[in-house]
């Protein structure tokens, strides 16, 4: 019955994200996908194949009172933004806090599970100029590092990202795109040493990455582990 | 929506999650008016579409951080939020003044090609689009009318005025072929 109960599942995330699965229905499935990751995948993918059916919808532009009300409701988060030194002082103030509250979820991270609050890392240069934005998803086992603004690292040259766990040395969790994501996956062994690391470093290396397992070339960019 | 641009839409939602406000400006100019129009076909009430945004964005901001690209394309994750939001205001609204009246269907009688054909002019859902109209009228008519109102298997029945099961197996064999046509 399994390949049953796997039609009858493909069902119920393509009803899901149709629409049709409702009233209570919908209340339990919506709980089940939060323990259940391939169901979630399957949603996504439903998501995917259907939501192009929006290409077609005529746009219509929502009064300006709607956005004033979304403004209201995250202003508190805005005003860190009225200047940028007062977002880093701010964010650094917050990474200080972090750096307590890892210490205190290391054994949630050694053992990741659903719903593990996600983490995040702002890679920014000396003039704290944001490089790249890596968030970890502990449910697929990986980072994914979005590249923002970043300046060539020169010819057959790239970047490549390191944990720097206390008291060790430097560990790579592999080279960073110049432009878009790229997921990086997460070995348990990596996973260990991260949860170790209060943060990530950025360093020049070799096009194909460090020959020696250590940076050898300029760090460039850094970044404090922050949990969200 | 004048901005299709998938890595500007990436960059933007990535800039949300730090927190940056005037990225999430940007992506609210970008979004809006096809979100809008979403949640205005499901609700059919400015009042009711206009909470449904306002709450769909309220989360984006929050949950900005938790999007990555299995999650689909930003404005797929985005428009689903919204979807999700509406559907659970549907829910909520008492059968007394349920939003869709019989008005509404009537207007669907029309069989009003509109969005279908819009859609058919854009490049990357040509191959759902082929895919649906490879289906029988009934099942296409179904996932359609599910899809862009929101209308649940009974309200589907009571207006194609066939029984319940009925209209349960023109969903389900629709969404088989659909995803057996694009693999």
């Amino acid at each position: 019955m399994v390949n049953g109960v796997d039609d009858n599942r493909y069902d119920l995330a393509a009803e899901y994200v149709l629409g049709t699965l409702r009233g209570n229905a919908r209340v339990q499935f919506e709980r089940l996908l939060r323990e259940d990751a391939e169901m979630r995948k399957r949603v996504h993918e439903w998501e995917s194949r259907l939501f192009v059916l929006s290409d077609g919808i005529e746009p219509l532009k929502p009064h300006a009172r709607v956005w004033k009300r979304i403004q209201a409701r995250v202003a508190p988060r805005s005003d860190m933004h009225k200047s940028r030194i007062g977002w880093w002082r701010a964010w650094a103030l917050a990474a200080s806090v972090m750096l307590v509250v890892l210490s205190v979820t290391t054994l949630q991270l050694l053992q990741p599970e659903e719903g593990s609050a996600p983490a995040v890392v702002v890679l920014s240069d000396e003039s704290s100029r944001a490089g790249w934005v890596v968030h970890a998803d502990y449910d697929n086992k990986q980072l994914i590092a979005q590249a923002l603004q970043i300046n060539d690292p020169g010819e057959g040259k790239a970047f490549e990202l390191w944990m720097l766990p206390k008291d060790e040395p430097p560990r790579s969790l592999g080279l960073l795109p110049l432009q878009g994501k790229q997921h990086l996956g997460l070995s348990a062994d990596k996973l260990a040493v991260l949860q170790r690391s209060g943060a990530l470093a950025v360093s020049v290396e070799p096009a194909g990455g460090s020959p020696t397992g250590l940076p050898t070339g300029p760090v460039l960019y850094q970044g404090k582990i922050l949990e969200i | 929506m004048d901005m299709d641009n998938k890595q500007q839409l990436d960059d933007l939602l990535a800039r949300t999650a730090l927190g940056d406000q005037s990225a999430f400006d940007l992506l609210y100019q970008h979004t809006s008016s096809l979100l809008y129009a979403i949640a205005f076909k499901i609700l059919k009430k400015t009042e009711y579409a206009e909470e449904a945004l306002q709450e769909a964005y309220v989360r984006i901001w929050h949950n900005a951080g938790e999007y990555n690209s299995e999650k689909g394309a930003v404005l797929t994750w985005m428009g689903s939020i919204v979807r999700y939001r509406c559907l659970d205001m549907l829910r909520k609204v008492k059968p007394e003044e349920s939003i869709h009246g019989k008005s509404e269907y009537i207007i669907m009688e029309d069989e009003d090609p509109g969005p279908l054909e819009q859609a058919l002019m854009a490049g990357d859902a040509r191959a759902l689009m082929d895919c649906i109209e490879s289906l029988q009228e009934k099942q296409r008519r179904s996932i359609l009318m599910a899809f862009y109102e929101g209308l649940t298997h009974e309200q589907l029945s009571r207006y194609l005025s066939v029984p319940l099961g009925t209209v349960k197996s023109w969903v389900r064999r629709g969404l088989d072929k659909i995803r057996e046509c694009l693999g």
